[in-house]
């Protein structure tokens, strides 16, 4: 853009005509500030509480992987599971749907025990 | 500059006030306030009964994060920038563009654009198609013209730097004149003599 066209636009930008607040407008807004102020402030999420639980059920997800790679590779981790259990798609099914039903009432167990106003005094 | 150190300080001590626990004193920063921030709005969304809407919304968010000023920066700077971001985001995430390109088309075909269509019609065609402009350059153009063309209060309200508002603005002018000259707006066309 010239000057000329940047002055014009300038001058069309800035020449607004200024509106004013409909009648009643700051009443409205103060009447949701007051309700604003008269609710009580929200719980904060429990993440010292939260944060801990996920650690803990993410380490053990890992672990988990972790031991039925080494498992099925056949590293000393094998001795404890027979490789066959991997080669059979029941057995391999029963597995997974065991880790996940511990995993959820694992979950489910810590998120009620650290939930539990009992606990308070934990952190 | 008198005026500007007691505007600064009476905000402040309003904001004291307010964060003491005397809510009705929030009516003081609402009626010092509202018409530029009811002003900001429409230049944003260009439709005023949707401006009062986010105005009001915006002196609420205001209220809420009162505690979060740091008082490094203008009341006003940190408020404009609270009702911003607010602007910003509900025109992304609720409501569609108010003004369509073919609205200005309809606009300036109704009239005579070489030389019937008055002037207030052809300026409000100009501020409606800066509307339309791509988000961030639109914030730029509205922040800018709304802060009486300063950069670096433009800048503070945007979380910007200096140098990038000034690159927004030079490539929202373009954007606009490429717009107006689509809809051969007089701007456009003076720019295309002046080029000439």
């Amino acid at each position: 853009m010239t000057h000329a066209k940047i002055d014009e636009l300038d001058r069309i930008l800035t020449s607004e005509e200024e509106l004013q607040p409909m009648t009643g407008f700051s009443v409205r807004v103060m009447r949701a500030v007051r309700e604003e102020a008269a609710t009580p402030a929200p719980i904060p999420f429990p993440w010292e509480r939260f944060l801990p639980g996920v650690l803990l059920n993410a380490g053990l997800l890992l672990g988990a992987a972790v031991w039925l790679l080494l498992a099925s590779w056949g590293s000393a981790s094998s001795q404890t599971i027979p490789t066959e259990w991997f080669s059979n798609p029941q057995a391999r099914g029963l597995l997974w749907a065991t880790l996940t039903v511990a995993g959820t009432g694992l979950l489910a167990w810590t998120a009620t025990r650290w939930a539990s106003p009992r606990r308070e005094s934990w952190f | 500059m008198d005026s500007i150190r007691n505007s600064r300080s009476t905000d402040e001590s309003i904001v004291d006030r307010v964060l003491a626990g005397d809510v009705d004193a929030f009516e003081e920063i609402v009626l010092r306030w509202q018409t530029p921030l009811l002003n900001l709005a429409y230049r944003f969304s260009r439709d005023r009964l949707l401006a009062e809407e986010m105005a009001q919304e915006a002196f609420l968010k205001v209220f809420r994060n009162l505690g979060r000023w740091r008082r490094d920066a203008k009341f006003s700077t940190w408020m404009f920038s609270v009702a911003t971001n607010h602007y910003r985001t509900i025109l992304r995430r609720h409501v569609p563009p108010k003004v369509e390109l073919s609205e200005l088309d309809a606009a300036t075909t109704a009239g005579d654009l070489a030389g019937e269509m008055d002037q207030e019609a052809n300026d409000s065609i100009v501020r409606r198609a800066v509307a339309l402009l791509p988000p961030k350059y639109r914030d730029a153009i509205v922040t800018y013209y709304f802060q009486q063309q300063d950069v670096a209060e433009t800048a503070g309200i945007l979380g910007l730097r200096p140098g990038t508002v000034k690159a927004r603005l030079h490539r929202a002018r373009k954007l606009l004149e490429t717009k107006l000259r689509a809809l051969k707006h007089p701007l456009a066309a003076a720019t295309q003599e002046s080029a000439r």
